[in-house]
This record gives structure tokens, sequence and C-alpha cells, in this order.
């Protein structure tokens, strides 16, 4: 797996992992208004491909804003037409405010680690 | 545009925003304190919103029925005062139904404020108005005129439609009404500084603009948080310049005092009065990025006219 400084500044790097009926989408960088585009894509490729246990893990993440948030509320509603469950995980207070002062802490499951993110 | 700011607040009764006039601690203690307890005797719901010192002042006063009254610390919750009307907003659409009115005290200007907060304070007491239009709440904002100035008591004057002191209660004729608070804020700012960091920027910009904040912080010796912190409101003002202000603008850095302010100037027009005030749903497309800078940020002045828009956005090192 590619290390945080081989990434420039700026990029977003996001890997797949699959644990059992899970898919964990790993990001590393920034998710802001540039790469949060990837995101989309990438989360609607899982659906589309038929995945529907995803995580994504944001704990790895340096920056992120509220492009980043808007990726993920929007990814809720092909989420929940298609049955699947979208989790996150995040462990730092700085990624984890964002989501206290929008009120979104209540609209998702966020979890400390990927291993409780897939506990049912 | 409506200027019914959220469908969810309940409107059952006209709102009333008051202005008290009052002199001195030992007056506002006792004319806060029969406005508290006429309000528990109807059952209402209360919420006081004024600094630390004076809560403790009503505490006293108030004795068993101080229980019955939410506090919160104006010096905190209203250190940016475009977070005050968020705070009422919960309160009303919480505890107001159709069976009754609620009641607080919001006292957002006292003379230790800068003379940015005040003003900013000033347009937050206007808003309010807009904000609450028909909600079933009463709000009386208490005005010290043995510490304010005579042209602060003026404006409160333009900024509510009911004004009292004592026993005298009377309508506003200066009040500035609904139809004016609802365009855009234009009020100049002082120019910044000559020595202020210029910085024209574009989308490509944004991950630069980010590491530029960050050195201006640390080198103001800025705590990690509140850098973090700056860092995201401002980035979040850059971004809505890139998104909706033809993809560039200026930032302007500088120092002022203890604190680092950052100011972002594009071509693009805020028409929205409430921009940044309320509470964004998941259901909105967008709307996130100035309510992050509000919540995150100790000031932020936001201007527009058709010349183009301003966010001025004030961090203090500590």
């Amino acid at each position: 797996m590619k290390k945080n400084e081989e990434i420039s500044q700026g990029a977003l790097d996001i890997r797949v992992e699959e644990r059992g009926s899970w898919s964990i989408l790993r990001l590393t960088g920034d998710l802001d208004l540039a790469t949060s585009p990837d995101l989309r894509e990438a989360i609607i490729r899982l659906i589309d491909e038929g995945t529907r246990q995803i995580v994504v893990d944001l704990s790895a993440l340096e920056f992120m804003d509220s492009s980043g948030l808007g990726v993920l509320v929007a990814a809720l509603k092909p989420v929940r037409e298609n049955g699947a469950t979208l989790n996150l995980v995040a462990g730092s207070e700085k990624i984890l405010k964002l989501f206290r002062i929008t009120g979104l802490l209540q609209v998702f499951r966020i979890d400390s680690s990927v291993d409780r993110a897939i506990e049912s | 545009m409506s200027l019914i700011a959220d469908k969810d607040i309940p409107r059952a009764e006209p709102f009333r925003h008051e202005a008290l006039i009052y002199s001195g601690t030992e007056d506002f203690v006792e004319q806060s304190s029969l406005f508290i307890r006429d309000g528990l005797k109807r059952g209402e719901p209360v919420l006081v919103l004024v600094i630390g010192p004076k809560i403790e002042l009503l505490r006293e006063k108030l004795g068993s029925d101080a229980e019955d009254v939410l506090f919160d610390d104006m010096g905190e919750v209203g250190r940016n005062p475009a977070r005050i009307i968020p705070v009422w907003r919960e309160f009303v659409t919480t505890h107001a139904n159709r069976n009754g009115r609620v009641r607080g005290i919001g006292e957002p200007i006292w003379a230790g404020r800068s003379a940015e907060e005040l003003v900013e304070s000033q347009r937050h007491e206007s808003l309010i108005n807009l904000a609450f239009a028909g909600a079933p709440a009463w709000i009386l904002c208490p005005y010290d005129r043995q510490t304010l100035s005579e042209t602060v008591l003026e404006e409160a004057y333009r900024s509510h439609p009911i004004v009292s002191s004592n026993d005298n209660i009377r309508e506003s004729l200066s009040y500035r009404g609904l139809a004016e608070i609802g365009i855009p804020f234009d009020d100049p700012l002082p120019e910044p500084p000559s020595d202020a960091e210029i910085v024209p920027f574009e989308e490509g910009d944004l991950v630069s603009i980010r590491s530029l904040v960050m050195r201006r912080a640390v080198q103001l010796g800025m705590s990690r948080s509140k850098a973090e912190d700056l860092l995201i409101a401002v980035h979040e003002a850059t971004a809505n310049s890139v998104r909706h202000a033809g993809r560039r603008g200026t930032l302007r850095v500088w120092r002022f005092g203890e604190s680092l302010v950052c100011e972002i100037r594009d071509s693009g027009q805020i028409p929205d009065p409430m921009v940044g005030r309320v509470r964004p749903t998941p259901e909105m497309r967008g709307g996130f990025g100035l309510w992050m800078t509000n919540q995150l940020a100790d000031l932020v002045q936001v201007r527009s006219s058709s010349d183009g828009s301003i966010v001025r956005i004030r961090m203090s090192r500590d």
C-alpha cells in the first residue's frame, strides 16, 4: 500500500479492500472540492458492481471539506435505493468535528476502526 | 425571496422581538427575573443567553425557579454573533408547539464587545426579525444605557419593533422593517491594512492557500486546533469563490492584535441574508460551506453588493 508521503499534496488516494461481503474504501490525502468526485465515482462503481456493504475509511485523511461531506450525504440515496449499507470510519477529532458541527453525526454510523464498522 | 426562513418553526402567534433598555446590573437582574418568572408562571419554556457573570446573578435572584430555566453563556455562544440565531432556532423548534409560546432573553451586545463584534451583533439583531417572523416566541434583548453609547441604543430602536424600559412599552418608530433587513448586507468594512498579504487564487490554488493560512497561523503561535479550524473556515470561503464566483477570488491575510484575519473577496453575490445561519439538512445540496465557517471561526463578516462579496474571517491565537 502506498504510504502517505508518496501522495502528492492535495491529491486523494482511494484503495479498495475486500473483507468478506464488505468493501472498504481507504482514503488517504485530501478529500476536497477537487477530489471528492473521485470518491463519488468509487462508491457508485461499487454499488453498480453489486456490493451492498460499504465502509469508507476517513481515518487517514489529511484534510476534508464540505464537498467531501456532500458526496457522502449524496451517496446515501443510491445506497438506500439499492438496500445497501454505508458505514464510516473516523478516529481523529479533526474529521469528527466536521460531522458534529453539520449535524451529520446522527446521519451516519461512524466507528473508530474498520473492524468495528463491519461488525453487525 | 421568501421572508420565512425555516418551515420547521411553528408560526401560531406573532413573534415579539423587544429591546429592554435598563440602567445598570441591578436593574437588569430585577427586570429580567420579572420577565422570566412571568414566563414560568404561564408554563412557557425559557432560554436565557447572557454572559456568564449575569447568569450567576440571575440564578441567585431566581433561587429554585432557576432550575426551570435554560441558560447558555452568550460569551461562548455569541462570540461569533452568526452562531446565535441557530441556538434560538433549536430552542424554538424544540419547545414551541400549538399550545404556547416560548420566551427568552438574549443580550448579544455589551460594553466589552470590539467594534467588529458590535457591528455583527447589530446585524444579528436585525436578522432575528427575519428568522423568526411569525414564530410563537418572545425574545427580550437587554441593553444597558449606563455602559452603551447613544449610537448603540439608537440602533437597538432600528432592530427591534418594540422597545421597553421599566413599565414603559412602546412600538419603535425607527424600526427598519423586514423588507430592508432582507436585502444583502453591504455596510462597508474598514479597508485591510497596507501590509496585508495579497494572494489571488483560482481553482488549482486551494491547496497552497491552505498551506499559506497554516503557515501564518503557526507564525502567530496559534494553537493547533484553532489553526485547523481556521484552515477549514478559510478553505470553505475560497471553495465558495471557486464554486459560485467565476472560479477565482483574492485572499488577504493580516495580523490584527493577537488574531489572524483572512479575507476572501470575489465577484459573486450572496443574495440570501441568512447565509451560514441555517443549519444545513442532509437533503440540502450545498449550504454547508459558510455554515462551517461560522461554526469554526471567532468572527465572520459577510458583505455582498453588486461589486461582489467579502467574507472576512477572524481567529484569535488562543
